[in-house]
């Protein structure tokens, strides 16, 4: 009789790394790029959940996104992309399996 | 030109204007936020304008800081309407005066310039009508020519020329024909003075001197007449032109001494006390035969005594004959005599005629000495009889 071993639940890396720029190319998964010290280019997020001048919290599908800094501000917001400016201190990471919130 | 628009934005929530801006086509190029509820929003015209329709959309108060586009175009031409208004009248104001002629320039060009009257030719602008102020196509430049050119008569060419608000007139006259001779009048021509002959050129008749020849007033130079066959001629009006050198001299005399009174040195004084009804001699001199008299008033009294002292001095004199300095006496009498020279010279001269020399002579004559300045020129001495013989 064959037992549930633990190494069944484990998650399966894909053998191919290549296939990774498949899900890149779908779009569908927020990406953060940081540029210097003082800008944070935000892509595919899917709305603005809330604004200050010291923390812009956005919504991904992933989850949300929060950056944390001094006299924030958004430069070329376009629709599911922009660029946070400011003295930024914290970018907050949605969790892979997190849920996605509601649509504004 | 900077088209962007800037907007402050008063919103509780910003987060959800921003997206229902961004869902509707918007593109914001930068948002700052001023305060908890205060964003300031930069972004091009058309965004611009979406952002405002969600705020009057939601009763949002924004404000509009900053204008760009047409909009910022129609804002400063709203701002600046009378610049416009200025502009044009300004336009119109210019367009008004450079559409008629403001000044006349009238006048006369050529060989003949001279002859042209300058008065007819503003008798015939003013009667066709041509006045400063009128407008620039309220004349034909060619009808005006051909009516001036009516009007004057004597004139060869007219140009009329508008050239900006100037109107430029030009009239050449017509060169005066020569005088014409009647070939078969029959005449002679004479000297009319005296003198030697330089050059003779005849164009009719026979010459009958040669340069070199001395002729007196009245001679025979150029005689009417041309050989028809060998024994017999026909008389013709004389034609030509006989160069001759004559000469014009004026005279002045001056003596060569001159008497001047020279003091003696002997002197007598006399002096008298006079007032307004006093009289009273002091000294007593006697007078000379020749003298000098000095006088002086000297007042004694002021202002409230009228009295003085009249000082008469009289110093004897003598004739002397002195002689005059002969350069200075010379240089004066050549002034003298080319002076006269040259006004008999222009009474007696009616044609043209060439100075080619000029000179003076002195003699002595007893005590005076006398300047003869003598001007040579050389002139066409061929006239007819009757020019002659009426003077």
């Amino acid at each position: 009789m064959k037992t549930n071993t633990p190494s069944k639940h484990r998650r399966v890396r894909s053998g191919l790394p290549a296939l990774e720029w498949v899900r890149d190319a779908t779009g569908r998964c927020a990406r953060v790029t940081a540029m210097g010290m003082g800008s944070v280019l935000v892509e595919n997020h899917t709305g603005i959940a809330d604004i200050s001048d010291c923390r812009i919290r956005l919504n991904t599908r992933s989850g949300p996104l929060c950056v944390t800094g001094t006299a924030l501000s958004l430069r070329d917001v376009r629709p599911g992309a922009l660029i946070i400016r400011g003295g930024i201190r914290l970018i907050e990471l949605p969790c892979e399996g997190g849920e996605a919130p509601d649509e504004p | 030109m900077n088209r962007d628009c800037a907007l402050r934005v008063d919103c509780p929530m910003p987060q959800r204007l921003i997206d229902r801006a961004l869902a509707r086509g918007a593109r914001l190029n930068s948002i700052h936020l001023s305060g908890p509820r205060s964003m300031v929003i930069r972004c091009d015209p058309a965004s611009a304008k979406v952002v405002l329709g969600l705020c009057e959309r939601f009763s949002i108060p924004v404000r509009v800081l900053r204008l760009g586009g047409s909009s910022a175009l129609r804002a400063f031409v709203r701002r600046r309407r009378t610049l416009l208004v200025g502009l044009a009248v300004c336009l119109a104001l210019s367009a008004a005066f450079l559409s008629r002629v403001w000044r006349i320039e009238a006048g006369f060009s050529g060989e003949a310039a001279e002859y042209g009257d300058a008065a007819a030719l503003e008798k015939a602008l003013r009667r066709a009508g041509i006045a400063p102020g009128m407008p620039r196509d309220g004349f034909d430049p060619g009808q005006l020519t051909q009516y001036l050119q009516g009007e004057l008569g004597n004139c060869s060419y007219v140009g009329v020329r508008v050239q900006g608000v100037c109107l430029y007139v030009e009239a050449v006259p017509e060169v005066p024909a020569p005088p014409v001779y009647d070939v078969d009048a029959a005449r002679d021509l004479v000297s009319d003075r005296d003198g030697i002959v330089v050059r003779a050129v005849a164009r009719s008749g026979e010459l009958c001197v040669k340069p070199g020849d001395a002729v007196r007033r009245g001679q025979l130079l150029i005689r009417g007449e041309e050989k028809r066959t060998k024994e017999e001629t026909r008389p013709i009006a004389a034609l030509g032109e006989v160069v001759v050198r004559a000469w014009c001299t004026g005279e002045a005399t001056l003596p060569l001494s001159a008497v001047v009174q020279r003091q003696t040195g002997r002197a007598s004084f006399e002096a008298r006390l006079s007032g307004p009804f006093i009289d009273w001699p002091l000294t007593e001199g006697a007078p000379f035969d020749s003298q000098i008299v000095e006088t002086s008033h000297l007042p004694i009294g002021g202002l409230f005594l009228p009295l003085e002292i009249v000082r008469t001095v009289r110093r004897e004199t003598r004739a002397v004959p002195e002689e005059i300095d002969r350069a200075a006496l010379k240089a004066r009498l050549s002034a003298l005599a080319c002076a006269d020279a040259a006004q008999k010279l222009c009474l007696r001269e009616s044609r043209d005629y060439e100075m080619t020399d000029r000179w003076v002579n002195y003699a002595h004559e007893g005590n005076e000495l006398r300047a003869t300045a003598i001007i040579e020129i050389r002139a066409d001495a061929a006239v007819t009889r009757e020019v002659l013989q009426g003077g």
